[in-house]
């Protein structure tokens, strides 16, 4: 865990790889599966919620196991994943506190989605630093009003999107493939 | 006081103002900041409809998503990334109406720093998200285009610093955002830097070998790469040459025409617009001990900035000092 402008984050426990393309179904499912079977773990241990969610969202990225995939065949997970959805690289920035939000389901350009609360520049000075920290480089920045864009490169060649929102006292994060 | 200039909240006016005649003039509005670097991050949204958005180039999204570089729903005016800090100027001459100045320079909230200047041709523009005490100027004061009128920040709604730059015009007896690129309002369009140059040539790019107690006349033209037209005829404003690293040194080779030992000369022609060519020509006379020496000059406009001497082409006269035959 580091800590980037006063907010630690956490990363997929499991061995980081960046620029994980979009990928299919089964490593999804087993995702899912890791992301249910932490919560309940955090759970029993005590976490707070949104802590458990964060490390939730983080393990959604991770690599699954085979025994996962068979226990719990295609059904979309927790935050909406259709089986075209690109994942969550495994490594990739989350803040501790983050809580997992649902994907529409008839968006597949969305990755992953959560909740912070917080509003304003800190969630986005934490993603100026923690992407780059993390392996992406940032190749646009678009600040604004209650808003704010951050273009990073994924994969050598490929850029996704990250969009802050203001809703409600709180920042919805947004990870999405690129988009014009 | 600060109510009146919520952002937002008079969206649905815009789409009262019709987007109006582009006039353009060649005094008119230019970037609101000094850094040419700087690109726009989002523009005004031209469609009133929630989820139906429409740029400067009337660009049509049917969508609530952020389009960066040119719009998002329901924006009023045009936002530039800029780091917390950064010097804001004003886009032409006004005066300021109101401002503040008491908010975090990152606090979030409903109201921000701002200033708010009105101008002779009935727009007026706001400067918005500015930090904590970063105003430089004073309510009735009139401001010069290009004058440095506060710092940038990140107070009031804002998602990383940012300046929020909005142009507004009076219909129907409200003040409604006005797309300045739509417009046709800047001197330039798309908008550009109040002031910056560009190196271009010089009567001798290489050494000037003056005999010492004699003077020569040199002379160097630069591009204006500025949004403001360069005149010489006017006092605040006008563009001159001085003395560079340090900024207004007193010059050991200032010669007889020169008007301050810091300033070898005004720009020769009376009026430069954009992308024209501006030739300053001033005398260099040596009085030091025979010996090499360089000089930097930079361009100023007369009591409101300093070009960005690198921009400009880092310019410098390599001198050499030669005895003169009656020593």
């Amino acid at each position: 865990m580091s800590t980037i402008h006063g907010w630690s984050t956490r990363q997929s426990p499991m061995v980081g790889r960046r620029g994980t393309r979009p990928t299919t179904a089964a490593p999804l499912v087993g995702g899912m599966v890791s992301m249910v079977v932490l919560l309940s773990a955090c759970g029993a241990q005590g976490y707070g919620t949104a802590a458990a969610t964060a490390a939730a969202t983080a393990a959604a990225t991770a690599t699954p196991s085979p025994a996962a995939v068979e226990s719990h065949g295609t059904d979309p997970g927790p935050t909406g994943a259709t089986d075209e959805r690109p994942r969550l690289p495994t490594g990739f920035p989350v803040p501790s506190g983050a809580i997992s939000e649902p994907l529409p389901p008839d968006d597949p350009t969305l990755v992953a989605r959560w909740m912070l609360d917080a509003v304003g520049s800190g969630p986005y000075d934490y993603y100026l630093e923690a992407l780059p920290a993390a392996g992406y480089a940032v190749v646009g920045r678009y600040p604004a009003d209650q808003a704010a864009l951050v273009r990073f490169e994924v994969s050598p060649g490929t850029v996704w999107q990250l969009v802050l929102e203001h809703l409600e006292g709180r920042t919805r994060v947004t990870v999405q493939t690129d988009r014009p | 006081m600060i109510g009146r200039i919520l952002i937002g909240a008079s969206v649905a006016l815009v789409f009262a103002i019709g987007w109006a005649s582009p006039a353009r003039a060649a005094d008119d509005y230019t970037l609101p900041f000094y850094d040419p670097s700087v690109s726009l991050s989002y523009g005004v949204d031209r469609d009133g409809r929630a989820c139906h958005q429409r740029d400067w180039a009337n660009t049509l999204w049917n969508d609530c998503s952020l389009h960066y570089g040119r719009v998002y729903d329901g924006h009023t005016g045009m936002d530039y990334p800029m780091a917390l800090g950064s010097p804001v100027a004003a886009a032409r001459d006004g005066t300021v109406v109101d401002l503040f100045e008491g908010y975090g320079t990152t606090q979030f909230g409903t109201y921000g720093n701002f200033v708010l200047v009105a101008h002779a041709d009935g727009r007026r523009t706001l400067y918005y998200h500015l930090a904590y005490h970063g105003v430089r100027v004073a309510v009735g004061q009139a401001v010069s285009a290009g004058q440095w009128i506060a710092s940038s920040g990140c107070s009031g709604q804002c998602y990383g610093a940012h300046l929020h730059w909005e142009m507004q015009a009076r219909s129907g007896g409200a003040w409604v955002p006005v797309d300045p690129i739509y417009a046709g309002l800047f001197t330039t369009n798309p908008g550009r830097v109040p002031f910056l140059a560009a190196y271009r040539r010089e009567s001798n790019s290489g050494t000037e070998v003056i005999r010492r107690y004699t003077t020569i006349t040199h002379w160097v033209e630069f591009v204006n790469r500025g949004g403001r037209t360069w005149r010489s005829d006017v006092s605040k404003g006008r563009i001159m040459l001085g003395t560079w690293n340090p900024a207004g040194h007193a010059s050991a080779f200032a010669a007889w025409d020169w008007p301050y030992n810091w300033v070898p000369t005004v720009m020769d022609q009376r009026s430069v617009p954009p992308d024209g060519v501006a030739r300053f020509t001033f005398g260099l006379r040596a009085t030091k001990p025979p010996g090499g020496y360089s000089e930097a000059y930079n361009l100023f406009a007369n009591s409101l900035r300093w070009f960005d001497w690198s921009r400009l082409g880092s310019f410098y006269v390599p001198i050499v000092v030669k005895t003169n035959q009656t020593e």
